[in-house]
């Protein structure tokens, strides 16, 4: 497709950032060089089917490719480690002393001393993503350590399990045009998942009428908007139900038909909220003092919320990063339960969005015979290292497409397990804070260099190679194969397949139209789907849930296994050291960054100065200015970071966006202000990343 | 007379900064400059914020102070109403730069100014400007006036136009 001017290529391909969404670009390439990123131009633009338009993290992604950071040669540390002096050597050289390093733990220690580390660095490739490439090769070479959990949504993920026995609680976007009422439940769609249209379609929806309410401690983007906002402390969530729940049952609100008919052990749920054996009813003036929201206003909310309907409660998963974040899940799935709204379209609880109906059906690379040895936590990986839990002591550990010390909770800790570690591989496409903990770092392509499919929300993408790689880096398939030759596997790692190839079957075994999709880079399906729960609500005999009951279980018996109570009732969060620090911190995703990807893009770094957020109240009596440097501190760290004094939070807490990168200076303050420098290894009762339930203190910065 | 306008629909537009990544990529300026910046209004005590943001570029006034302000006669606004600098004229005096009151003129490194032009390479082949085809909300406008789309919308009185007729209208809730 060339441009008007006959010398620059158009080359559509699909930005694949981990942030959700899955949107459309145009690679515009002139004499082998990026010189734009781009959309389609005249692309049909309609509610039944949306243009996929990025945001400016996808938009950027020009001046991300060859940001200083970009790594285009392999490296070999030559300083201690957490330093940034390295010297560049040949792959070859590379390459053989990291299979020799692999063959010798193996046959000294065994495989299960090496670990696997992956993350989401390179996540939407479906094909030659970096962990997909690294799964493969080691499942055909020996079973070595891999990790399990999520820091994403593992309490949502319990909650739904017990309470639904599983299931997919999206909402179709043009559903969302139906809807009367739309809470949004610590949902930021308008920072965290722009570009999947979901910000644009409660937009939309609160144009043909709908209501939208904001519950948030910050007055974040998305409040523009809502109607409303309710600033909430973090963590008292379930307080906010139950009182809700309580007006509902003494106002007669209830869906008492739905209760009785759809869910087991609503019973004991309403006798708590009632106060029937602690003579406690969970009031509105019960709540108030616990979440910091007005009597009056948790009223008034929980009667719109019961006479508005459709309403649909669109829940982010910041409030489940708790110390007991399965409650917040349990309550809320009990409060939509009550509302009458579920199965209903346009009503009902969603934490995500889509616009048709599932995945488009295409092929992936399959695993060889060695399974990989799950047992290392993805939040407390690095506290197992430490203390000695691990066991075989890890002799070597291969990173793969994760900044894992800067993305994970209790940054410090993370980069000290990295150091107990005797021989490190990274392998990335920057030179994060976690490469510098490497012994050997490979540079891997940007997206754009090589050829993948990617998979969206109904639509399937074909990213054809637009630019040769920068420098000498390679794909993560190409690293693979080299070690397999090394490791006399290359046959069975590579099943005799080149990327393209591989790509070719991975469409074989579907029946997609894979000329228009190789022609135009995307085929996408049209379509809505039921609302979530709609059959089961239909006929809850005929399609039982995958619960104990078959119904929705308000009471689960596995969480007295847990030591949580049988109901989703509110547990007070009883922080050590709340003198210390008094302040809670929230550390939340930003419109900036992906994660920790985009933090080395110089264009979107300048256009909005990381800030620690901080309400006036907060700032007047620690003597801080706005934009004054300020040090925010815990037992976990002490991050500098200049102070943006806002009204947009709530007063006793701060808000620290995460993803910045690590950067400890002489005296182990991080004066990069990365938000897990200030989290610890905490977990809730099943295992849950609790870092929303962290304390801090802030001070100006005595320089 | 501006056939066409800018129109920015202020209850939609969440300040994700889209198009200025956009126009920034196309206009192949330093890392430093922009032709199109968003500013962040935020009025109110906490729990009463309120928030809202607006696209700054050059709105192409029908009486435009950069014209006046130039000594070599090197801005004129075309037929087509699109105020244009010619490089050729501009002598790097910065006396543009300080005439425009919506600070929407910046100089590049060897002193030459440089501006939003609507993207007129583009209007050419059909297209909506980059910044318009950027909005992930939607949210921003470019055409006849009569042709906005945004429906129950009054125009935003604290808009200060400076009395020279920006081709520009922010919109907001009534």
């Amino acid at each position: 497709m060339p441009d008007s001017d006959g010398t620059t290529k158009r080359i559509p391909f699909t930005c694949s950032l981990d942030c959700g969404g899955r949107c459309e670009l145009v690679a515009c390439v002139r004499d082998g060089e990026l010189v734009r990123i781009d959309t389609p131009p005249n692309r049909p633009d309609t509610l039944d089917m949306p243009r996929l338009v990025p945001c400016l993290r996808g938009r950027a992604q020009k001046r991300l490719r060859n940001a200083k950071e970009r790594l285009t040669s392999p490296l070999r540390r030559v300083g201690p480690k957490g330093s940034d002096q390295f010297e560049k050597i040949a792959w070859n050289e590379a390459l053989d002393e990291v299979a020799k390093r692999l063959t010798d733990v193996h046959d000294q220690h065994g495989p299960e001393a090496i670990l696997h580390l992956t993350g989401a660095g390179s996540f939407g490739g479906r094909g030659f993503s970096g962990g997909a490439c690294s799964d493969r090769f080691f499942s055909h070479w020996a079973s070595v350590t891999s990790s399990f959990g999520n820091m994403s949504y593992w309490c949502a993920q319990i909650a739904n399990q017990w309470m639904l026995g599983g299931t997919d609680d999206a909402i179709d976007l043009a559903a969302l045009l139906d809807s009367r009422l739309i809470v949004l439940w610590a949902m930021n769609p308008a920072e965290n998942r722009l570009g999947g249209n979901l910000a644009y379609f409660i937009a939309q929806a609160r144009d043909r009428g709908a209501r939208v309410a904001l519950i948030d401690p910050r007055y974040t983007d998305s409040a523009i908007l809502a109607d409303q906002w309710v600033p909430i402390r973090p963590g008292t969530d379930v307080a906010l139900i139950a009182a809700i729940a309580h007006v509902w049952e003494f106002e007669g609100l209830v869906d008492a038909d739905f209760m009785a008919s759809h869910t087991v052990g609503y019973e004991e749920y309403r006798r708590y909220v009632l106060g029937s054996d602690d003579e406690l009813p969970k009031t509105p003036e019960w709540a108030a003092p616990i979440t910091e929201i007005s009597a009056d206003t948790i009223r008034s909310f929980a009667r719109d919320y019961a006479s508005i309907k459709p309403a649909v409660i669109m829940g982010g998963w910041g409030p489940q990063r708790t110390r007991y974040g399965e409650q917040t899940e349990r309550a809320l799935i009990t409060l939509s339960c009550m509302s009458g709204n579920v199965g209903i379209r346009g009503g009902g609880l969603a934490h995500q969005g889509r616009h048709t109906s599932d995945r488009i059906g295409a092929g992936s690379l399959t695993s060889g015979p060695f399974a990989p040895v799950v047992k290392m936590h993805k939040v407390t990986w690095a506290q197992s290292i430490l203390d000695g839990s691990l066991q075989p002591a890890p002799q070597m550990a291969y990173i793969v497409a994760s900044n894992i010390i800067n993305r994970s909770a209790g940054t410090r800790a993370n980069a000290r397990a990295l150091e107990q570690i005797d021989f490190v591989i990274v392998q990335d496409q920057y030179f994060t804070p976690t490469a510098r903990y490497a012994d050997i770092v490979f540079p891997i392509c940007h997206d754009l260099e090589r050829p993948d499919l990617v998979s969206g929300r109904g639509d399937l993408h074909y990213n054809e190679q637009a630019l040769s790689p920068l420098g000498e880096a390679h794909t993560d398939n190409w690293v693979f194969t080299q070690l397999a030759e090394r490791l006399g596997i290359r046959e069975a790692y590579t099943g005799g397949k080149t990327e393209e190839e591989w790509l070719d079957k991975f469409l074989e075994s579907s029946d997609l139209d894979t000329q228009t999709l190789r022609s135009k880079g995307i085929l996408r399906t049209q379509g809505g789907v039921r609302p979530h729960l709609a059959e089961f609500r239909d006929n809850p005999v005929g399609h039982p849930l995958k619960t104990g009951s078959g119904r929705i279980q308000i009471t689960s018996p596995e969480a007295k296994e847990h030591g949580l109570p049988a109901i989703p009732a509110y547990i007070a969060n009883k922080p050590e050291k709340a003198d210390e620090y008094p302040l809670q911190l929230v550390t939340p995703h930003n419109k900036l960054r992906a994660n920790s990807s985009g933090h080395a893009n110089p264009w979107l770094q300048r256009l909005e100065p990381h800030r620690v957020w901080i309400n006036p109240q907060d700032a007047r009596t620690r003597g801080i200015d706005p934009n004054d440097l300020v040090e925010v501190f815990n037992s976990s760290g002490t991050i500098a970071i200049p102070a943006r004094v806002t009204e947009r939070i709530m007063p006793g807490l701060v808000a620290v966006s995460q993803g910045t990168w690590y950067r400890p200076g002489a005296d182990g303050v991080d004066m990069g202000g990365c938000a897990n420098s200030l989290t610890s290894h905490s977990l809730s009762p099943t295992g849950g990343m609790a870092i929303h339930s962290e304390r801090v203190q802030v001070r100006r910065r005595v320089s | 007379m501006n056939e066409k306008i800018f129109a920015i629909d202020l209850a939609n537009c969440v300040g994700c900064l889209t198009c200025c990544v956009a126009c920034k990529d196309r206009a192949e300026l330093p890392d430093d400059l922009d032709l199109l910046r968003l500013e962040e209004r935020e009025t109110g005590v906490y729990p009463e914020t309120d928030l809202s943001f607006r696209v700054i570029h050059c709105f192409h006034c029908e009486k435009p102070l950069c014209i006046e302000a130039c000594p070599s006669q090197g801005i004129s606004k075309g037929e087509d109403g699109l105020v244009t600098i010619d490089e050729e004229q501009c002598s790097s005096c910065g006396e543009c730069v300080e005439a425009c009151p919506f600070d929407a003129i910046v100089v590049r490194t060897d002193g030459s100014a440089v501006k939003c032009d609507a993207c007129a390479d583009e209007i050419a082949k059909g297209w909506n400007p980059t910044c318009v085809r950027s909005c992930p909300m939607r949210a921003l406008f470019y055409g006849p006036a009569n042709e906005i789309p945004f429906k129950n919308r009054i125009e935003d009185a604290d808009f200060d136009d400076h009395g020279i007729g920006p081709a520009v209208r922010f919109l907001h809730r009534p």
